[in-house]
């Protein structure tokens, strides 16, 4: 009564499905920082905004403002987990579409 | 701005930086299709096997459960699992023999797999890179929006023969190297495919990690039912419904 119960194949499924909306903003927001060409610094401030922004948002839309009812550690699974995968999906599509404005 | 310090060629584009990008996509979709298609079939589990698992499980589940079971019933079930746990005749071998080798039949098949699976991702990864630098070696290709620092610069401007050139401008094997870290996420973005996220992330972390653990030296199987039994045998039995007036009166007062 306290404690809800979650069922793990469901927390799974939220985490598919969070996992899919990072790597999908990761692509665009890293295409973004191509066009703009953005580097070093801002480039890196651009991601970890993005990335906040994103969870934030997903937080709101998805959740419904209460991540805890579907995730077991809500802040390690919005904003920590997918950030290594994010940061490469990011940098792929930022090096690339810089490249391909720039010359 | 300023005048650039390299101008680059953009016909470079077109025919290096996309065909790397297509070969690798492609690539990765031809390792996916045919590790499905060379997926063993799941072994089946012979039937005293399989009895002698449900047997323990199903111990297990009423020593967690118990308390549901009007008093009869839990006495009922509560003889027939010793009963039936500790006579071995749900064994599936006997007891007494030697416990065979765990390295030559099951084992053995899996890490073959395993070691099958990691020599092909082994050899894929080499055939791509040496394509590379076959075809796109020698050359400046683009530049990296981030600075790095000097000590990629042997790695990333590999057969770039210029000593004074900043580490951001990279030859076409760097590019390789990128776009080979982003490439889970295009895969999940443009296939939804979960497996195929699933199983590149596993050979990454097979390649970097440790082996996954073995199952040696399991416990035999009489002295873990031998061992369930006793925890059978000394449950105390309490029913849920105990006090439940009492319970509910207070939850509704």
């Amino acid at each position: 009564m306290d404690k809800p119960v979650k069922y793990a194949q469901s927390i799974q499924h939220n985490t598919k499905t969070l996992q899919y909306v990072h790597d999908f903003t990761s692509l665009i927001f890293g295409i973004s920082a191509g066009i703009l060409q953005l580097e070093s610094l801002n480039g890196f401030l651009f991601l970890f905004i993005s990335f906040a922004l994103v969870s934030s948002l997903f937080t709101i839309s998805h959740c419904q403002l209460q991540p805890s009812r579907y995730f077991e550690s809500p802040l390690k699974s919005l904003y920590v987990d997918d950030l290594a995968r994010y940061l490469t999906a990011f940098l792929m599509s930022w090096t690339l579409a810089y490249a391909l404005v720039q010359s | 701005m300023g005048v650039p310090d390299l101008i680059i060629d953009p016909a470079l584009k077109y025919w290096v930086l996309v065909p790397i990008s297509i070969a690798l996509l492609v690539f990765a979709l031809l390792r996916h299709t045919i590790a499905i298609l060379t997926s063993p079939s799941p072994k089946l589990q012979p039937l005293a096997k399989f009895r002698e698992l449900e047997g323990l499980k199903s111990a297990q589940v009423f020593k967690r459960n118990y308390w549901v079971l009007p008093k009869h019933d839990f006495i009922n079930r509560q003889s027939l699992h010793v009963k039936r746990l500790t006579d071995g005749s749900l064994l599936a071998e006997d007891p007494n023999n030697e416990p065979q080798n765990p390295l030559d039949s099951n084992g053995m098949d899996g890490m073959m797999d395993m070691a099958k699976g990691q020599f092909g991702n082994m050899i894929a990864q080499t055939a791509m890179m040496s394509w590379v630098n076959f075809f796109f070696m020698g050359f400046v290709l683009m530049k990296l929006p981030f600075p790095l620092t000097l000590r990629f610069k042997q790695m990333l401007q590999n057969g770039v023969a210029t000593d004074d050139l900043d580490v951001r401008w990279v030859s076409s094997i760097s590019w390789y190297f990128i776009a080979s870290m982003g490439l889970v996420s295009v895969m999940n973005v443009l296939f939804n495919d979960e497996s195929m996220g699933e199983q590149l992330q596993q050979q990454m972390m097979l390649q970097g990690g440790q082996p996954p653990p073995m199952m040696l030296g399991a416990p035999k199987q009489d002295k873990v039912m031998l061992a369930e039994a006793n925890d059978i045998r000394i449950i105390s039995y309490e029913s849920v419904l105990d006090g439940v007036e009492q319970r509910v009166v207070e939850l509704y007062s």
